[in-house]
């Protein structure tokens, strides 16, 4: 098996080294089809692969198109030259927006935009009058610890 | 009733003169290249399929003469065992008349025949001819078979040896804290 790989190599096509048999090209369409956690998780196997595992063009494939535009609810400074890596990384934490009561996150798994609404950014259409209800606490509410009381008089 | 039979008999034999007819036209048009392996083995491969593998188009592209069928176009990094495989799984592929069941029970009969040695030099043949949808296919069925596997599985099945230091080790394990990876 090590003879015939070996010449692959002499032929043009490239055998980073460390990557054991695979080119680096391969073990690249390979992570392709894995969760951004498998990918991570292999990063482990060691430095060639950690540095597979860390490629723009990889990551950017896993990022959703409109990630610049969740980025743009961060002072720059935040994201200024990270890698792409970091980048879902550093997305894939809630990031806070419209005055903290929205927030944005990527999946880890599947790389899709999620977003989470406080009840304060919502409105009840009709009844504003603020007899009918009120804000009590609570401890299950992430984004603020209130959440809507639907009034008892409604 | 002997009138019958006799309907049922001649119809069968109308249709395959009918069938035949049509394969001998498409084979009249199915133009065929003559592609060497390493091992010095040759093949006659239709155009459609051989069409297929970007070594091909590009062996062609520089040397057009080749697709007269006396010349073989030599794949230098491709052996018989592996051409054969690939040749099987573009010719089902390329069967109009395979469903999308047939073509899944197909893929999965043909990965289960591989070990992972055959299965990597099929990769390797597949990258050196770029022949993108076994490529995807190979890829993918690679990557099935190492994830949630062990750290020391992946190795072995890749054949490389760990070359962290415990310090990288530790540097590396902090910066991927957020994907929630597991350490074993």
């Amino acid at each position: 098996m090590g003879a015939s790989l070996s010449n692959l190599g002499s032929n043009g096509s490239t055998v980073a080294p460390g990557l054991g048999d695979i080119p680096e090209n391969c073990v690249a369409r390979v992570f392709l089809h894995l969760t951004p956690p498998e990918i991570c998780n292999l990063a482990r196997l060691n430095r060639a692969f950690r540095g597979a595992a860390s490629a723009d063009s990889l990551w950017k494939a896993k990022l959703p198109r409109n990630y610049q535009d969740l980025l743009d609810l961060m002072p720059p400074e935040r994201h200024r030259n990270l890698s792409k890596k970091n980048i879902f990384a550093l997305l894939s934490r809630p990031v806070p927006f419209d005055g903290g009561n929205k927030e944005v996150w990527l999946d880890r798994v599947t790389g899709r935009v999620c977003m989470s609404i406080s009840a304060k950014a919502m409105s009840i259409t009709g009844i504003d009058d603020r007899r009918y209800w009120t804000w009590v606490p609570t401890e299950e509410s992430r984004l603020d610890s209130r959440s809507l009381f639907y009034g008892v008089r409604l | 009733m002997a009138e019958e039979t006799e309907s049922t008999k001649t119809e069968p034999l109308k249709t395959a003169e009918e069938e035949f007819k049509k394969l001998e036209i498409t084979e009249e048009e199915e133009s065929e290249l003559k592609l060497e392996t390493s091992d010095h083995v040759t093949f006659m491969v239709e155009a459609s399929i051989a069409m297929k593998f970007g070594a091909v188009q590009q062996y062609l592209e520089v040397s057009p003469a080749a697709s007269a069928s006396a010349t073989a176009i030599p794949l230098h990094n491709v052996a018989s065992r592996e051409l054969i495989l690939i040749l099987e799984y573009y010719r089902m592929h390329d069967w109009v008349d395979a469903g999308e069941r047939d073509l899944k029970e197909f893929d999965e009969r043909f990965l289960k025949d591989l070990n992972y040695e055959e299965l990597k030099e099929l990769l390797l043949a597949a990258n050196y001819l770029n022949v993108e949808k076994l490529f995807n296919f190979l890829t993918k069925s690679i990557a099935n078979i190492i994830r949630n596997k062990d750290v020391e599985f992946v190795r072995t099945f890749f054949g490389i040896d760990n070359d962290y230091t415990p310090e990288e080790e530790a540097a590396y394990r902090e910066e991927n804290a957020w994907a929630g990876v597991k350490f074993v």
